[in-house]
């Protein structure tokens, strides 16, 4: 391996998942965002061999092949994509979000996606989509 | 941002040593490689350095701080980063090892001009420790969005006995190439009792010595008048708060 490949150059071009998107590879835009240990971070900030050893999760693992899981189904429900390019780096970032933090209020919702962008959705669908996994009642019903 | 190329880079991650947060006689010491996300999460800062977990707050983002780590913000000594102003605000000591052995360094001297620190080639960071911290304080920041580097940023701290200033701290950022200490706010706040008149004239005593740069995010002026503004709602927050 070349150990100046970043984690997400490795997970494209070696390994050809191409779920996770780099935006602007320098850990501004969230894009990139990918599970290490259960914790969400940039995968554009670390080198592929940081990662030795680890447990990496990319959108790729959330859910067998052609199914979706809650999160995903939810975003789909409340239209939280359109282009989606954001779109599996606001999926990792909600998933770890989600596994700290089962039922969080809105307020937290927007705290924990407050690092990735989107130039789509205007985020509002986003966090209805995440307050429907949390189990909020007025998410639901819409 | 590709400023610089090294020949060789050394992953320090799997050096224990270098993370955890521990209180002892006084003061916390922090490993350096202890990431901004344990360090916001900490029972002990947010205890003992309240300022440091409010201004944990406007770290980047909770991804960036999942990896990011206090030593890496305070070596990188980014003139609008939170971190440096809070640790020569609280006093801190910088602990660097190197070839020539262990050194301690005062964050008042560590931060020397912009992405510039007193570290030699060869020294690593190791910790950081911090005195309890003394009275009350408040951290205010403008942003052009939460979690970006600052436009200003200041922090106050304040020990009030029998309704009048007994000490006082006023640290600013973002408004130099290095973090400042606002000395003729602190002579302004030094004896008088806490109001908003005093808040007031602290506040433009700080701005008045000031004399930042402008760039594409704000001109210099805007963070001047910011600056007065940040430190006497500081002031008044800190008088208001709890320790």
């Amino acid at each position: 391996m070349d150990v100046r490949i970043t984690l997400a150059d490795w997970l494209r071009d070696e390994l050809q998942l191409t779920g996770t998107k780099l935006g602007c590879e320098h850990g501004v835009c969230g894009a990139c965002t990918v599970l290490v240990d259960g914790k969400a971070v940039r995968s554009c900030l670390m080198l592929a061999v940081q990662a030795g050893g680890r447990s990496i999760l990319t959108v790729e693992g959330l859910s067998a092949q052609s199914s979706l899981n809650p999160l995903q189904s939810a975003f789909q429900k409340h239209h939280a994509l359109q282009c989606g390019f954001c779109t599996a780096g606001f999926l990792m970032t909600c998933t770890a979000f989600l596994n700290d933090n089962p039922h969080p209020t809105k307020v937290e919702i927007r705290e924990a996606i407050s690092g990735n962008l989107c130039r789509c959705t205007g985020y509002q669908t986003i966090i209805e989509a995440v307050a429907d996994v949390a189990g909020h009642a007025e998410a639901r019903q819409q | 941002m590709r400023l610089t190329a090294p020949s060789v880079l050394v992953d320090l991650a799997d050096l224990s040593d270098l993370s955890g947060i521990e209180v002892r006689a006084g003061v916390v010491r922090i490993g350096a490689m202890t990431t901004q996300a344990e360090c916001a999460s900490s029972p002990i800062i947010r205890a003992q350095l309240p300022l440091m977990h409010e201004a944990l707050s406007f770290v980047a983002h909770p991804v960036v701080r999942n990896r990011g780590t206090i030593g890496g913000s305070l070596a990188h000594g980014d003139p609008a980063a939170e971190m440096p102003v809070v640790m020569v605000a609280l006093g801190a000591t910088i602990r660097a090892t190197g070839p020539a052995g262990e050194r301690s360094i005062p964050a008042a001297e560590f931060f020397i001009g912009p992405l510039t620190t007193a570290l030699a080639p060869g020294e690593v960071l190791t910790h950081v420790d911090i005195p309890v911290q003394r009275g009350t304080w408040a951290f205010e920041e403008v942003s052009r969005r939460h979690g970006d580097f600052a436009l200003v940023m200041a922090a106050v701290g304040l020990d009030i006995q029998s309704g009048k200033i007994d000490w006082a701290r006023v640290l600013l950022g973002a408004v130099s190439d290095r973090p400042v200490r606002a000395h003729d706010a602190e002579a302004a706040l030094a004896g008088r009792p806490i109001d908003a008149a005093t808040a007031r004239t602290a506040g433009d005593a700080a701005s008045k010595g000031l004399n930042p740069s402008s760039d594409i995010h704000a001109s210099g002026q805007y963070r001047r008048q910011v600056a007065g503004v940040l430190v006497r709602r500081a002031i008044l927050r800190a008088a208001g708060g709890t320790k």
